[in-house]
């Protein structure tokens, strides 16, 4: 596994982040037993003590749980978690982020509003023209 | 529990005055069971400190522990503390396999199996002698005496010079595996802390003999934090700050790096007035702790 | 908390094997310098001929061998205290002391192979002479050794060569303290013999003109204990740099 340490975001942080990816797409279902800080270390090519901040972390959140002397479990909440915090953190943060620079720039909210639903039309447009591609491809 | 431990340590070399201090004043403990690594430019004393904690040089002030023992000259420290550097060096009439022999002599917890493995996998001949190996060939045979002796604590003085980069990565690898199986306190010296980040537990980092900063390698990331903006603005947020760097670009604008410990709401009002945050790469802290404050440019106003 | 201490003297017997190994090239050595000792030939004499004789004669000195012995254990001495050795010493366990008592037996297993290697040399040498000179006469006292006087011969090469490798060792060390022992060595034995040319002479007769074989193997065993402690004691503090 690759991480990347030219990332400004610490290495455990990347763990954390990689541990919800997998939690989010089903890899890791709930009460399962989540890789071990050496497993981790083992993987990402780091200290295990940095790959057990990671799994931490998480479990400070909830999202995994300790099991005395047998490890770290998936919480059975744990997608729900997940989602939810990262879609605060997305409100509070990308999302405020977005509304002060259209500020800085001039933006009205209407406009913005207009052009955020144009960005998501052109999104869903442009998934759909991929998938006919996709099916053209196939036909071929 | 605590493997080595200074307090004060100092360590002056040549007895007359204006003789050079290449240690002064020293405080650190490090736990068992870490990997630490011991960060500073050239020159900053590192390699007199692993020295010194192996027990070859005699501190000159303060105080040394290794195993709660001074280790100067110590039996015991020598029989639980290996030194790796590339000027480590064996018998001319040995071969490999005979310093191999040796080391499992010398060290009850050697692993001669994994040794010769390590020995094949990068294609060392053993029936050579040591000597007339190459640079990189000699760090890297030095690399395996380091990791197979499993020593409780190994010492390794910029381990990977000379060798070429897949190699390296071969090696720390190789460090961290052996090191999950069997842990003990590895000290871990390098003028690149990129190099050897991942695998660390905790840095200390030196610069002319005294400590910069010691502290989990996790915490370095966001230790400082790099302030760019209009002069006024940066100044104000900074201001009462320990400034680590300081850049001035473009008209009235500046770039400062200070510790990090701002609110967020503050940093987010800064942010308002057009003074941009910039994480900061780890190697670029450790440049900014040991350099001066002014960088390579200070160089070129003056003249 | 931490295991026991480590034990001195296993420590040092495995130093001592590992020296043994990365100097076995002397054992050889020795061999080598012996032979050109009992090649070289004769340490002088002349010839001189009449009108109808020749006289060749060409005097041989058991001393010969016993010199290049001394010459090649103080190479050893000195190999064995120089920086690079240490280096390659202290690259595994070691400390001083370990490190000393390693020296020592290596030393001393020279010094007793040199020593009986030597004694026997010089029985080669008379055979040597005896058979190469078959037209010629050898004129010696004592030249047929008995057995009681190779015996003796062994004791007093041995206790000679003792003394003299406790010596070297002594100079291995001070050289290894400060280079300029080189130098200052020679020039103080120098002055001193020349301002107290007697004391030089007296510690000479204590040793060389004791006639008690027994006696003269007391003094020899004292005064290589005071070198070899006397070194030990002067390098304890001494820092491990290469």
């Amino acid at each position: 596994m690759i991480l990347n340490p030219a990332s400004m975001k610490p290495i455990y942080v990347q763990i954390s982040e990689w541990l919800e990816a997998e939690i989010l797409n089903g890899h890791l279902p709930g009460d399962e037993r989540v890789y071990s800080q050496y497993q981790l270390a083992e993987m990402f090519n780091v200290n295990p003590a940095t790959a057990a901040k990671g799994l931490n972390l998480l479990a400070d959140e909830e999202i995994v749980y300790k099991q005395r002397g047998l490890g770290m479990y998936v919480a059975p909440e744990a997608q729900d978690r997940i989602l939810a915090k990262r879609k605060e953190r997305f409100v509070n943060g990308l999302l405020r982020e977005v509304v002060s620079e259209a500020g800085r720039l001039g933006i009205g909210k209407e406009e913005l509003i207009s052009l955020i639903r144009e960005i998501a039309r052109e999104g869903s447009g442009e998934r759909t023209r991929e998938e006919e591609r996709g099916k053209e491809k196939g036909t071929e | 529990m605590i493997v080595v431990e200074a307090k004060k340590l100092g360590k002056n070399y040549g007895r007359v005055k204006g003789g050079v201090q290449a240690i002064r004043g020293l405080s650190f403990i490090m736990e068992e069971n870490k990997i630490i690594g011991l960060i500073g430019r050239n020159g900053a004393g590192k390699t007199t400190l692993l020295k010194m904690i192996a027990g070859y040089l005699r501190p000159t002030g303060g105080m040394l522990r290794v195993f709660e023992r001074e280790p100067f000259n110590d039996l015991t420290v020598s029989a639980k503390t290996l030194f790796v550097d590339d000027s480590m060096t064996f018998p001319l009439s040995f071969t490999l396999a005979d310093i191999l022999r040796e080391a499992a002599r010398f060290f009850p917890g050697f692993d001669a199996k994994l040794a010769e493995a390590l020995a094949e996998y990068f294609s060392l001949n053993l029936k050579k002698s040591h000597h007339h190996l190459s640079k990189g060939t000699k760090s890297t045979f030095n690399a395996i005496i380091g990791i197979a002796s499993h020593c409780p604590l190994t010492l390794f003085d910029e381990p990977t010079s000379g060798m070429d980069s897949s190699v390296r990565k071969d090696f720390y690898r190789a460090l961290l595996k052996d090191y999950i199986q069997h842990p003990r306190t590895i000290i871990l010296s390098s003028h690149l802390l990129s190099e050897v980040e991942e695998l660390l537990e905790d840095i200390l980092l030196i610069h002319a003999g005294a400590e910069c900063l010691h502290l989990p390698v996790a915490d370095l990331k966001e230790y400082a934090i790099g302030l760019r903006g209009p002069a006024r603005n940066v100044g104000e947020l900074a201001q009462g700050r320990e400034i680590l760097h300081r850049e001035e670009f473009g008209q009235g604008n500046i770039y400062l790096v200070v510790k990090k410990n701002f609110s967020p709401e503050r940093l987010e009002e800064a942010r308002t007035r057009g003074v941009e945050t910039v994480p900061i790469a780890t190697d670029d802290l450790c440049n900014y702790l040991t350099g001066s404050k002014g960088g390579i440019d200070d160089v070129f106003r003056r003249n | 908390m931490f295991s026991a201490e480590t034990d001195l003297w296993a420590v040092a017997a495995k130093q001592y094997l590992y020296k043994l190994k990365s100097h076995s090239g002397f054992a050889l050595g020795f061999v080598a310098t012996q032979i050109i000792a009992l090649f070289s030939g004769g340490i002088g004499g002349f010839s001189s001929s009449g009108s109808n004789v020749m006289v060749t004669v060409t005097r041989y000195t058991s001393a010969v061998p016993f010199i290049y012995t001394s010459i090649w254990i103080f190479v050893l001495a000195l190999t064995l205290t120089g920086r690079s050795d240490e280096k390659k010493d202290f690259s595994l366990v070691a400390n001083r002391t370990s490190n000393h008592l390693a020296n020592i037996g290596v030393l001393l297993s020279a010094w007793l192979y040199g020593g009986v290697g030597t004694t026997l040399l010089m029985g080669l040498q008379r055979w040597y002479l005896y058979f190469s000179s078959e037209q010629g006469e050898v004129i010696a006292n004592g030249f047929y050794l008995t057995g009681r006087s190779l015996a003796l011969a062994l004791a007093a090469i041995l206790l000679y060569l003792l003394l003299l490798t406790a010596a070297s060792y002594l100079i291995g060390v001070l050289i290894r303290i400060s280079y300029l022992f080189t130098v200052l060595l020679p020039a103080v034995l120098f002055a001193w013999a020349r301002l107290n040319g007697n004391a030089l002479q007296r510690i000479g007769t204590f040793f060389l003109r004791e006639p008690s074989l027994s006696l003269f193997a007391l003094k020899v065993l004292t005064a290589a204990l005071v070198l070899f402690g006397f070194s030990v004691l002067i390098s304890s503090r001494l820092e491990v740099n290469g």
